[in-house]
């Protein structure tokens, strides 16, 4: 169960990061404005800042943007398109399966007819006599 | 459309809820929606995966699926971008589960960004910092890793964060001071560890230098 105090702690550590993030001012004016002290600052200030200078926003690639933009306003229909927003690795580790399969299939048909030829049960005592 | 067809207003002073009702049979209202939502859900999956690749395809599944969904959406408290955030999390979700991995995000890309105006000392320190700190984060459960970005990256309030989450924002609040606790206490750990292998490596140097 949170007791009073941490309940005013996490007060504390909200109010501060949101004012961090938000650069609602220098320090000693978040300080007086929130009636924090040096020792509350002191605690969260390093850890909410570091948080705060490290995860910065990163723009996705504006190619990527424009042409998933498109795909998706074309509503995608088929198997050409559903590959499209995959990623070139994935994409040919697709098509080469795709065409792996497909070699497997043929060659177990023409080593299954291979084996059949060679195996005749008719054409065996027409050697052997 | 034909004459009549288009609204009055236009479609980026619309509000998502306009939009919505709008897209569910014009693209170009999805298209805006789109563009108002993709730079964020893309750092999501981005700090959430590690890298750039995964973060698109996943991005792009989340729009797929969103596109898909959005005849069926329905405002019930949940406003949209937060249900963008939902299908967001399922899928990276889905994709650590299935990849057995939780990567954190490669420095370079960050660090260059960040500290392009320091001087190169402070940058090295800094990255240094900044390195320890992606490592904490990166070994947070998942939805404390969530709130951490949803709070420094797209600066959303206890409340909004509550929504995505589905939690009430006096949860988030808690959830949040403990992971703060939780990073402090492994920062310290690992300055810690470094203060004491660090030592080992200045003497095995100086024995290498020696012989």
């Amino acid at each position: 169960m949170n007791t009073t105090h941490e309940q005013h702690v996490q007060d504390l550590v909200s109010t501060l990061t949101d004012a961090v993030i938000r650069h609602d001012g220098t320090l000693d004016q978040i300080m007086g404005r929130y009636d924090l002290n040096d020792d509350d600052v002191a605690n969260w200030l390093p850890i909410i800042d570091s948080l705060h200078n490290t995860l910065v926003e990163v723009q996705p690639r504006p190619a990527f943007k424009r042409q998933l933009r498109n795909e998706l306003l074309k509503r995608p229909i088929g198997v050409r398109v559903r590959l499209r927003p995959l990623p070139t690795r994935v994409q040919l580790a697709a098509v080469l399966t795709i065409v792996g399969g497909f070699v497997l299939i043929v060659y177990n048909w023409f080593m299954g007819n291979m084996r059949e030829v060679a195996l005749n049960p008719d054409d065996e005592p027409a050697v052997l006599h | 459309m034909g004459l009549f067809g288009r609204k009055q207003k236009p479609l980026a002073k619309m509000s998502d809820n306009e939009l919505i009702a709008l897209a569910k049979a014009d693209k170009e209202a999805f298209g805006e929606l789109y563009e108002r939502y993709v730079t964020k859900i893309y750092n999501y999956i981005y700090y959430r995966t590690g890298n750039q690749q995964d973060a698109e395809d996943l991005t792009a599944r989340v729009f797929y699926r969103a596109m898909g969904h959005i005849e069926n959406y329905v405002d019930k408290g949940v406003p949209f971008q937060a249900w963008l955030y939902r299908i967001a999390h399922n899928l990276v979700a889905n994709f650590h589960r299935d990849h057995g991995r939780r990567k954190i995000i490669p420095l370079d890309d960050y660090v260059a960004h960040t500290l392009r105006s320091e001087a190169p000392d402070k940058q090295a320190e800094a990255s240094d910092e900044q390195e320890t700190l992606m490592k904490a984060i990166g070994r947070l459960p998942a939805e404390r890793q969530q709130l951490i970005l949803l709070k420094f990256i797209h600066q959303k309030s206890n409340a909004e964060i509550g929504e995505i989450m589905n939690r009430t924002e006096g949860a988030i609040k808690s959830l949040y001071h403990r992971t703060l606790i939780a990073l402090r206490d492994e920062i310290q750990m690992q300055d810690m560890k470094n203060t004491m292998a660090k030592p080992d490596a200045d003497s095995t140097a100086r024995k290498h230098g020696r012989g």
